[in-house]
């Protein structure tokens, strides 16, 4: 499993496809395991039945996994449901995707679940002239639950369906992205047309789970996959892609290419003052600055080596109104996960908050 | 739950040792050992994996172009498919040897002295031995870990004026770093055709770029340029200063342009794809999304404003 998520980190991010497909017939006896720990880009595949032209915007979706109904609403001591946890996890996800450089997300998938992890492997469908993202997170058998009207198509009998706290959850978390994705990813008509091709395919779960003492345990993994190409005379096919958490270090490979061959200014300079040039000499600035209104509000922890000890970071932000005691970020899948573990007070988050 | 069955039959052999070729040849630069080592404990199958290993090593090393040091240390041979004699031995024409390689453990174990066939005539040696010494003082003026070689690709045997022939120059440099989980190459390949009857020179450059950094995560770079020029048949010496400062201002260009690009991506290529802010230039009102889809929707009812 190690060597296979090495490989995952390896190939390149083009062909995570081709190398998952291959992992997953070598290695059949591992199919969960990988399916869970890699993330695929998503893929949008529309079928328009119902209208001609496909809305040319990306698809921001949240669903609640039928099969955890049971667990959710039977062990759980808060109440699920309700404005309050919508608010609050989606501030847990702000963090996470305010200041990581989430851009066009075709899909956002958010989960609600205690415990486990499923794969996501996207299409997209119409469902009663919406469309809707066709995943292992809505699937059962060979059918899938719209998020919209929460029937299965194609349809099927004696399918669990999330019990109504959750199923109404939901739809408002689905309201909420809706407008979330209307403010971030509208998509403007007449490209400056710098870009020949890119994606930018990003997932969220978060795992929320009561723990003992009336405390909850958040988890948040977000997965950012980006691929652009430019295509000019000048400089040829230019292709940059890649998956990685938080911050995207672009400038990173910049900064290789930099040590491949002396920019013309710096080997004429080298020639003279025999000064020797190294990328560090140069400021690469992250490509992408975190819009940070609050420097409380989080930290995010500096990088620590690829699947060695997990990062850990611990900070005490103040938020307004929520106060967290801890919040923890380490690194659960080396290879391209990042995992965000928040632990808030209860007496904060309660249920007298949740139902507020 | 839906995915009880697990993918169906076994893979065949022949099978198999695809797929392990196919994660070997595709190993980013400098990381064809460490994929090694994956794929063999993933095959748990030593048989397919040395079969797997013995076609993609060879692949690899040409299409990337690496570099080996000869074992007397009197120079580096260039593995690729403009000095290869065999399989396993490769000409360094600058020190006119022959180097036996031993492809998956990328070592050069053996040199001898290459035959006369193997050369090419005084003719054109006289102009690949200029280009060479040109390109070779371009190259370590400019890349920190440069290799080059200059071949002759066509017409070796030519003995003097009245034919055509053609000769390539081969830069490669790598920087491979695991321990800050940076690894880069550079390749270009120059082709130079001596057009004896128009008595011109046709150059036509190609130029690889690859950068890999995968702390935690996986970003990669590729990126391809293809350029073609055109110059005078000259002397030997005076091919090889144009010749040389044509591929200089090429490879110049091309990574200024490189550096445009990273320096685009933020301001242009990025907004692209994602604004920086949401349309309301403040960050996004998660307490108050009600207002906001509310608003939306009386937009939508009234018909107004888009």
């Amino acid at each position: 499993m190690e060597a296979a998520m090495g490989l995952m980190r390896r190939m390149h991010p083009k062909h995570v496809d081709t190398a998952i497909s291959a992992l997953l017939s070598l290695m059949p006896e591992q199919f969960f395991d990988l399916l869970s720990q890699v993330d695929q880009p998503l893929q949008l595949v529309c079928n328009c039945l119902d209208h001609d032209s496909p809305k040319p915007f990306p698809l921001l979706q949240w669903y609640l996994f039928p099969s955890l109904t049971r667990n959710v609403s039977g062990s759980s001591k808060e109440g699920y449901g309700g404005g309050g946890l919508i608010a609050r996890v989606a501030r847990k996800i702000e963090l996470a995707i305010d200041q990581a450089p989430i851009q066009r997300a075709k899909h956002y998938l958010m989960e609600y679940y205690i415990g486990r992890k499923w794969h996501l492997k996207v299409l997209c469908n119409i469902d009663s002239g919406k469309e809707f993202i066709l995943c292992e997170y809505n699937r059962e058998a060979d059918s899938y639950r719209s998020p919209w009207s929460n029937k299965y198509h194609p349809q099927l009998e004696e399918v669990l369906y999330p019990s109504l706290e959750l199923r109404k959850l939901e739809i408002e978390a689905n309201d909420v992205f809706a407008v979330y994705h209307d403010q971030w990813f509208e998509v403007r008509q007449g490209r400056r047309g710098y870009l020949h091709e890119g994606e930018w395919d990003a997932i969220h779960v978060i795992e929320v789970g009561p723990e003992e003492d009336g405390t909850s345990h958040y988890c948040l993994t977000s997965t950012v996959m980006l691929s652009l190409t430019t295509d000019n005379k000048s400089c040829g096919t230019f292709s940059l892609s890649g998956s990685i958490r938080r911050q995207v270090y672009f400038g990173k490979t910049r900064g290789m290419v930099c040590t491949l061959r002396w920019p013309a200014e710096l080997a004429q300079q080298d020639q003279k003052g025999g000064k020797s040039w190294s990328p560090s000499n140069r400021k690469l600035e992250p490509l992408i600055k975190f819009e940070r209104e609050d420097p409380t509000r989080s930290k995010w922890i500096s990088r620590s080596k690829l699947g060695s000890k997990p990062d850990q970071v611990q900070t005490q932000p103040q938020l307004p109104g929520r106060r967290f005691r801890s919040l923890v970020l380490h690194n659960k899948d080396p290879t391209i996960v990042h995992h965000c573990r928040i632990k808030a007070y209860t007496s904060r988050l309660g249920s007298s908050h949740l139902n507020a | 739950m839906a995915d009880e069955q697990s993918p169906d039959s076994e893979l065949s052999d022949d099978q198999k040792k695809e797929i392990a070729k196919w994660f070997l040849i595709n190993a980013p630069a400098g990381e064809i050992q460490y994929v090694a080592k994956d794929v063999m404990a993933i095959l748990k199958d030593d048989d397919i994996y040395h079969s797997a290993a013995l076609e993609a090593f060879p692949e690899y090393n040409k299409s990337h172009m690496i570099c080996l040091e000869l074992p007397d240390r009197s120079g580096d041979v260039i593995v690729s498919s403009f000095g290869e004699i065999d399989k396993n031995k490769y000409l360094d024409p600058r020190t006119a040897q022959v180097a036996t390689i031993d492809h998956v453990k990328q070592v050069c174990t053996e040199v001898r002295p290459a035959a006369d066939e193997e050369l090419p005539s005084p003719y054109i040696e006289e102009f690949r031995f200029a280009l060479d010494a040109e390109v070779m003082k371009y190259v370590n003026d400019t890349y920190p870990k440069g290799v080059c070689s200059v071949y002759c690709a066509n017409g070796k045997d030519v003995e003097g004026p009245g034919f055509d022939f053609e000769v390539v120059v081969v830069i490669s440099a790598a920087r491979n770093s695991p321990q800050n989980f940076c690894n880069g190459s550079w390749r270009s390949v120059w082709n130079i055709e001596f057009k004896d009857e128009e008595q011109s020179l046709v150059v036509r450059g190609k130029m690889q770029v690859g950068a890999h950094y995968f702390e935690e995560g996986n970003v990669q770079l590729d990126s391809q340029h293809e350029c073609k020029e055109s110059t005078l048949f000259q002397s030997p010496e005076d091919s090889a200063t144009t010749i040389t400062n044509i591929i200089c201002r090429h490879e110049t260009e091309y990574l200024a342009s490189l550096e445009v690009s990273y320096l685009n991506l933020p301001d242009t290529t990025f907004k692209d794809l994602r604004r920086k802010l949401p349309v309301t230039r403040t960050l996004f009102p998660w307490h108050n999304t009600r207002q906001i889809s509310l608003a939306r929707d009386i937009t939508k009812e009234l018909g107004i404003g888009n």
